[in-house]
């Protein structure tokens, strides 16, 4: 079997023109980089980037809305496959990673899926949308063995958004004790974090009937039927707590991870989260002005969200020490102090080598699990309207059974996720 | 609207409480009221609001909870908005409240026994899905059986995780004879753990289900099934030969496997060894992976057999599980066999391995790791290297340092980056290898002694700066900076003098850091005592500009206008990387002053990259930037320019850049950054703020334009596009502006004629001394004021200025008529100018300096922003807050307040002045209201007239003016109330009302402040009673009645929005409502209570002969004006007059 592998790499001419799916040379015999190919669920608005993604070529599409798949089909030189059925392109044997750039809803059962058959994974955050998902999925990656890859980067590239630096430097400082601890980090507009607040829903949808190009009832999967209006779909299902959470489902990962990262926290979740906000809509999301969590060491997390709060807040506030945004940090000489120390250690940012190395990509089902956690905690405060307080060994909360039962949500046939 | 409803144990508490205590309390309120006042509320603003309306709704019980569940109309036919809010908020309320939980849930189950919509009965069932226990069980199996229901009622049974609703479930399923039902049901129960459930589902298997039900059907056996269900399911998952497929039996079997393994750990031994075996033949490695998990997790299972069959499988997502899920490093003989099977000539093998190695930190396995650092497969070279960088150590420094010796491009970056990481000093170990080192090697060292900023190798570095190589001596200039100290100094200034061009630059960075621990002055002294025996001079103008003192800026500025060629380079190199702000001055002097292009493009890029770094005000930030734009030749620069105004949050800015939207080259960069300020400032939004995002909206084309537009249609729809800041100042003309004439007092004493006759004058005057050059408005030094033709009430206004240097420069801008918000030249000490600009200099009792000096160089163009609403006066200058809320006092009649509305003046002051971005956004105010002629002469008294809440007391905070009308934004459900300051009997009171939906409030009158005014006085009812929840009102509680006591006529409200126009006329026992011109009551109060009031309470106010006018406040919003009052004390009045007379 290795000479075989061996074989293609030698004949790298004949590879270069062709693309040989990672199935055909039997899983786990691994093509040359540029010959990993995708199928992409989902291409309505964020799956057509997922298109042009470095390393890998794209063989299957699928869209439950006809129209955004001729569209995004037609993105497309190469003759692809293409399907209605998530499950159809997981069946493909010509894909080896599958891309799910669907509503939050089904991120959970399509990862757990298309782990169950052996492809490798690339989603859309958040995650998932509820933490008993989040769960599965990270017990379907590790039972199956495959690679999972969340699409959001700031934990090891770019200056995340406004903040003017990226993580690194920050790691670093916080991992030389600098700063001091415990930390609270403020995720605000101050420091250029932008919650996306349009991402909200209206508390009344008149029905409408449903177009013919859209397979409604797939749209909604497992989540409860509710009649159809156009506002419920498309880009708009982020304002709807049946497949999303609003600003914090659709960013909040973006900026959690990060902080979750580097408050060395990937394995870990807060034991508790309060909420300043207007009350929630049982259906439609609203906004908010603040969620804290707390650490079982007192690390703190604070959103802040529109224009709530100060800008003079630092971006990192520790008992030794502030940082703010554009990496100012407010002890005397800190740069010179900083060099001695070591740099963080080194993450797995190459996703096409993880595939390759069967490592764990830098953000995977498990640190993702946990940032995830942290969005969803604060989604379920918010509906509530109160604080709650987590074990995060029991991975449940303490003392609330009505939060408890948000923490799995009951699926409408014929879906269930395990 | 009150009372009425009580339920008996509030009515006993009532009995016993004294009346003061029970005025506006929710208690005190009928069920209906409560739960409008409640809707009313919501959605719950802050959390205490929240809190307090559930209080108040959860209080009114069933027949509350009821009430709002008929409110609800069919989902997506009519908006449930509100009741949903409420219906919601209740449920999560009482969510961990035993009690009141339950009567929560009872009512919903009551609620789903009668007949509603079947969208209702889903809500509700979602309910109960939240706050639902085993008592709802037979209701919610009662829709088990419906199509649109049976989803919802069978996911809310799941949600109780109980043996009972479980069961409930299961025996529905035996009863159902449709197949979509089935599947509902079976999806359920797959979503529990309930294994009782088992036989029922395996008998639906074997009948040959459809493809739908098999489905799920094997999904609900692979949760709950125990060891009875492993032979069907290996069987169904045998049929599709292990694949992956739609019903995905492989992965039900797999389920099951790892549940029943506890129980009977040697069954499921043998069976995940079959499924391994047939993975394997199938050659399957992620099911490898899946099957050897479970075995892994049996206690007798062979693992070293688990092992050495991934191993042998060569397949890396095998081996790389395996590994991961038992640690062998423990395991003497699993150890052994890994290290054996790493020699084996697979890089995938070997990839596998290193990798584990790493992760594992495995112990005492350098040397085996090390043998693949040079490996070929730069993957397994890879592993390698992160896995001695995971193990970490001093071993492994020693190995990773000696990579460096090597000459493979591939290894060196990866032993780059695992040393930056190594935790502990690197410094002796890169030392050691240095010299041994190839170019690439070396070049390494030096960063990362850069990195780390090792002093201790200052020497090491230093003298690679006299090497006979070219790159590693580059790398050595680069890394000096971090590895000087002062100490260095002199050595340093003899290697700039010896240094090529090129590296000389780093050598300067490198002085200038050992500098920096040294004061100021101590660097001249260094510095200059250098250049003085130095022939090369200009070599330390950099070192003079870190100094950062004035001394140094004006040798640079006089050497710069002195010398030519590279000397004056030099001077402009040092000036460009100035720190501080006040080098901005001389290079707006060179950028002015110019000979040739390579000037101008060197002096924009400079001043742009200053204004840039610092950290000056969004205000002064713009102002420098419009200025160094008309000096910008290139598209880069231009675009640089825009992108940094669209940070500085100024209303010129977002008007400045919007020209540039129409170039090609600029638009992206001019749109970004007039959406950035757009959105960022609400206050700017109006009709042109409108007009320019639009416009940005369809330029917009970069990967985030679909959020930009979705961001700039929110802003659009929530901020008005009219109105705004409008320009008074068109640029080419005086029109809109006239000369002036004497002040607002001598004005209005002049006759029109003699008035027109002086403006003709004063106009031709202005005309002489106000001039327009460049767009921009110029007072020549000579003439008079220049002043507004409109006049101005409240507003805001933005205007720029600047002084031009020459005798005494001195202006100010007339705020309605009055002197003046001051302008002068804070370099005339001698009248006290240095305190600076935008103070209200004419102030004698109230502030008039400014709080801070923000005014920039004589010359430069500064910019104010002005607020005057009624007599206080807000100022910025340059950005920063000179003048906080200040009353601006009436220059002409210190006696007087300023004018209320009045001309716009800019000062005339004898020294040239420019202006320009002249905006104002006038605040709008109504006109007061003014009494009637035939009310004036009948006597009646302004209580209110838009204007103020002199007359009024109470709930100040509640109760509001807002355009001329009293609203009630009410913090709390049972909202406040406001009452008259004075006491009135006998009266006519006229006032005009506006309702919100279910709008409830109250007009008090003949009460005492404290108590419930509709039994310590009289309340008139005022209700919005056509909302449908008003639709059983008892007639003495429709609008206009005698709370209680004498019912209204309904049906003359204005529709809601409209202003109602009432008229109360209280005389004696009488009392008379005129309704929008209705009488719609009309009754004698001793006579309706005869036999007792209608209500059956005590009223012992009744009858009071007088009290205040209150408005009575529920949860609603209400909007009130033109309240006034006529008394009649006329007898009394006429009895004192004859005493009087008498006497």
């Amino acid at each position: 079997m290795t000479t075989r592998r061996h074989f293609l790499k030698t004949v790298g001419a004949l590879s270069l023109f062709t693309i040989v799916p990672r199935s055909v040379l039997g899983r786990g015999f691994i093509a040359p980089s540029d010959q990993l190919t995708k199928g992409i669920i989902g291409v309505g608005g964020m799956g057509r980037n997922h298109i042009y993604y470095d390393g890998t070529r794209v063989v299957a599409m699928c869209d439950v809305d006809k129209n955004h798949l001729t569209q995004a089909a037609a993105l497309v030189k190469d003759k692809i496959n293409l399907y209605s059925d998530f499950r159809d392109l997981i069946l493909d044997k010509n894909v080896d990673i599958v891309h799910i750039a669907t509503p939050p809803h089904w991120h959970g059962i399509m990862s757990v899926e298309a782990a169950k058959a052996g492809k490798d994974i690339f989603c859309e955050k958040p995650m998932t949308r509820t933490i008993g998902e989040g769960k599965r999925l990270m017990e379907a990656i590790q039972q199956n063995g495959n690679i999972f890859r969340l699409n959001t980067w700031f934990r090891f590239k770019d200056p995340f958004y406004g903040l003017g630096t990226p993580v690194k430097p920050l790691k670093k400082l916080i991992q030389s004790g600098m700063l001091g601890w415990p930390l609270k980090v403020t995720i605000s507009k101050q420091t250029g974090f932008d919650w996306k607040f349009f991402w909200i829903g209206k508390n009344y949808l008149e029905s409408q009937p449903v177009p013919k190009e859209l397979d409604y009832d797939m749209w909604l999967g497992p989540a409860p039927y509710k009649p159809y209006n156009v506002h419920r779909v498309h880009q708009n299902f982020r304002g709807y707590w049946d497949y999303d959470a609003g600003g914090l489902g659709d960013m909040g990962q973006h900026y959690i991870d990060p902080v979750q990262y580097l408050l060395g926290k990937d394995d870990d979740s807060p034991i508790k989260v309060e909420v300043d906000a207007p009350q929630q809509h049982p259906d439609a999301v609203g906004t908010w002005q603040s969620i804290t969590y707390t650490y079982k060491d007192g690390c703190q997390i604070v959103l802040w969200g529109g224009d709530y709060g100060k800008p003079d807040t630092p971006y990192i506030a520790g008992p030794k020490g502030n940082v703010y945004k554009n990496f100012v940090c407010d002890i005397p000489d800190w740069e010179k102090k900083l060099a001695g120390y070591p740099e963080p250690a080194v993450q797995n940012t190459d996703f096409i080598e993880c595939v390759h190395t069967r490592q764990k990509f830098a953000l995977n089902e498990v640190n993702g699990y946990h940032s995830a956690t942290i969005v969803n905690m604060g989604a379920v405060a918010l509906r509530l309207n109160r604080t709650l307080n987590y074990d995060p060994i029991k991975q449940e909360f303490i003392n609330d059974a009505e939060a408890n039962r948000l923490l799995n949500q009951p699926m409408r046939a014929p879906w269930n996720i395990n | 609207m009150k009372h009425v409803k009580y339920c008996i144990s509030i009515l006993t508490v009532c009995l016993f409480s004294i009346s003061v205590l029970m005025a506006q309390m929710p208690q005190n309120r009928t069920v209906s009221t409560i739960v409008a006042d409640a809707l009313a509320q919501l959605p719950a603003k802050t959390e205490a609001q929240y809190t307090q309306t559930m209080k108040d709704l959860v209080s009114t019980g069933e027949e509350g909870l009821m009430i709002l569940i008929k409110l609800m109309n069919p989902p997506g036919v009519k908006s449930n908005e509100a009741t949903e809010f409420a219906i919601s908020g209740w449920t999560n309320s009482v969510a961990n409240d035993n009690a009141k939980r339950s009567i929560a849930a009872d009512t919903y189950e009551k609620a789903l026994g009668l007949t509603l919509d079947k969208g209702i009965k889903a809500f509700l069932i979602r309910q109960l899905e939240v706050i639902g226990s085993d008592e709802n069980i037979d209701i919610l199996s009662q829709f088990l059986f419906d199509n649109r229901l049976s989803g919802p009622s069978s996911q809310a049974l799941i949600a109780l995780h109980s043996e009972k609703a479980n069961n409930a479930l299961l025996a529905a399923l035996s009863d159902a004879t449709s197949d979509d039902i089935k599947i509902y049901l079976v999806n359920a129960i797959g979503q529990t753990d309930y294994e009782k459930a088992e036989p029922v589902l395996l008998g639906l298997l074997k009948n040959n289900p459809p493809v739908g039900l098999t489905n799920v059907l094997l999904k609900a056996l692979g949760n709950v099934g125990t060891q009875t269900s492993l032979g069907p399911l290996k069987m169904a998952a045998e049929k599709t030969n292990y694949s992956y497929q739609k019903n995905d039996a492989t992965s039900a079997y797999i389920h099951i496997l790892k549940n029943v393994a506890g129980m009977n750990p040697s069954y499921v031994q043998k069976s995940a060894n079959d499924l391994l075996s047939q993975a394997t033949k199938l050659n399957e490695p992620n099911l490898q992976v899946a099957a050897t998990e479970i075995l892994m997790s049996l206690p007798k299972t062979n693992k070293i057999q688990l092992l050495k069959n991934a191993l042998k499988s060569g397949n890396i997502i095998y081996i790389t599980n395996t590994l991961n899920a038992y640690t062998f490093q423990s395991d003497k003989k699993g150890m052994k066999l890994i290290l054996i099977k790493l020699q084996e000539p697979s890089s995938d093998v070997q990839t596998a391995i290193l990798y584990w190695l790493g992760n594992q930190k495995v112990e005492n396995v350098i040397s085996e790791i090390s043998k693949y650092l040079y490996s070929t497969d730069k993957t397994v070279q890879a592993a390698a290297v992160r896995s001695l960088s995971k193990i970490g150590g001093k071993a492994v420094l020693t190995v990773l340092v000696q990579l460096l010796k090597s000459n493979d491009s591939n290894i060196i970056p990866l032993a780059k980056q695992a040393l930056l990481a190594y935790n502990g000093d690197i410094s002796g170990a890169l030392t050691s290898v240095f010299n041994d080192s190839g170019d690439k090697g070396k070049t390494t060292v030096l960063q990362l002694i850069a990195a780390r900023q090792m002093n201790s190798q200052y020497d090491l570095v230093y003298n690679q700066m006299f090497i006979d190589n070219d790159s590693v001596k580059a790398e050595a200039a680069q890394t000096l900076k971090f590895v000087v100290t002062e100490k260095n100094i002199p050595e340093l200034f003899n290697l700039l003098e010896q240094s090529d061009s090129k590296n000389a630059e780093f050598v300067k960075e490198a002085i200038n850091k050992a500098l920096s621990s040294l004061t100021p002055d101590q660097q001249i002294a260094i510095v200059s005592d250098r250049m003085n025996k130095s022939v090369k001079s200009s070599l330390y103008y950099s070192a003079l500009a870190n100094s950062g003192t004035k001394s140094a800026m004006d040798i640079l500025i006089k050497t710069y206008n002195t010398k030519t060629g590279e000397t004056k380079q030099a001077t402009f190199d040092a000036l460009a990387k100035w720190k501080s702000f006040d080098v901005v001055y001389p290079l707006l002097d060179i950028v002015r002053n110019a000979k040739s292009m390579d000037e101008i493009n060197q002096s924009t890029d400079a001043i742009v990259s200053l204004v840039d770094r610092s950290v000056q005000t969004g205000a002064v930030k713009s102002l420098f930037l419009q200025e160094v734009m008309q000096f910008a030749q290139t598209d880069r620069q231009k675009n640089e320019i825009l992108r940094i105004l669209g940070n500085t949050n100024t209303y010129q800015a977002l008007l400045f850049v919007e020209p540039f939207m129409d170039v090609p080259a600029l638009r992206e960069s001019a749109s970004q950054a007039a959406m950035n300020i757009a959105l960022n400032n609400p206050s700017f939004a109006g009709e042109k703020t409108a007009t320019i995002l639009e416009k940005v909206s369809k330029i917009l084309s970069n990967p985030d334009a679909g959020y930009q537009r979705e961001a700039i249609r929110k802003f659009l729809s929530e901020n008005s596009k009219e109105g705004g800041f409008v320009s008074i100042f068109n640029g080419k003309n005086l029109d809109g502006w006239k000369g002036l004439v004497g002040n607002p007092i001598t004005r209005t004493k002049m006759s029109l004629k003699e008035l027109a006759q002086a403006q003709v004058k004063a106009d031709e005057e202005a005309v002489k001394s106000w001039a327009i050059e460049n767009g921009e408005l110029i007072f020549t030094g000579s003439g008079s004021n220049l002043c507004t033709n409109k006049k101005y009430g409240d507003f805001e206004m933005l205007i720029d200025w600047k002084l031009y240097p020459g005798k005494e420069p001195d202006a100010g801008i007339y705020l309605r008529g009055t002197p003046q918000v001051q302008i002068w030249d804070t370099a005339r000490v001698n009248v006290g100018a240095q305190v600076g600009s935008g103070g209200l200099y004419n102030n004698q009792t109230n502030p008039s300096k400014p709080l801070k000096v923000a005014d920039l160089k004589v010359g430069e163009w500064n910019t104010f922003y002005i607020k005057i609403i009624g007599d206080r006066v807000t100022v910025y200058l340059n950005g920063e807050l000179v003048t906080d809320n200040v009353i601006m006092e009436n220059y002409w009649d210190i006696n007087q307040p300023i004018f209320p509305f009045e001309q716009i003046e800019l000062q005339a002051h004898g020294s040239k002045v420019g202006y320009r971005n002249i905006y104002v956004k006038e605040i709008i105010r109504p006109e007061p209201f003014k009494l009637s002629k035939e009310e004036e002469k009948e006597g009646f008294k302004i209580l209110f007239d838009g204007t103020n809440m002199h007359q009024w007391t109470g709930n100040a905070t509640d109760y509001v003016t807002e355009n001329g009308n009293i609203v009630i934004y009410p913090s709390m459900s049972f909202g406040g109330n406001l009452y008259t300051k004075e006491e009135y009997g006998d009266f006519v009171y006229r006032f005009e009302f506006q309702l919100t939906p279910g709008a409830n409030n109250g007009l008090g009158i003949r009460t005492p402040m404290e108590g419930d005014a509709a039994y310590v006085g009289m309340e008139l009812q005022i209700l919005d009673n056509e909302a449908p929840m008003y639709k059983d009102l008892h007639e003495y509680q429709y609008h206009g009645s005698v709370y209680g006591v004498i019912p209204a006529k309904r049906g003359f409200l204005k529709p809601i929005g409209e202003w109602n126009y009432e008229e109360v006329v209280a005389k004696g026992d009488t009392i008379k409502v005129t309704l929008n011109g209705t009488v719609i009551l009309d009754g004698n109060i001793r006579e309706a209570a005869k036999n007792g009031t209608a209500d059956k309470q005590d009223h012992p106010g009744l009858f009071n002969k007088k009290g205040h006018i209150a408005f009575l406040g529920h949860g609603s919003v209400v909007k009130f004006r033109n309240i006034r009052i006529k008394e009649w004390k006329m007898v009394k009045i006429f009895k004192r007059r004859n005493k009087n007379e008498h006497i």
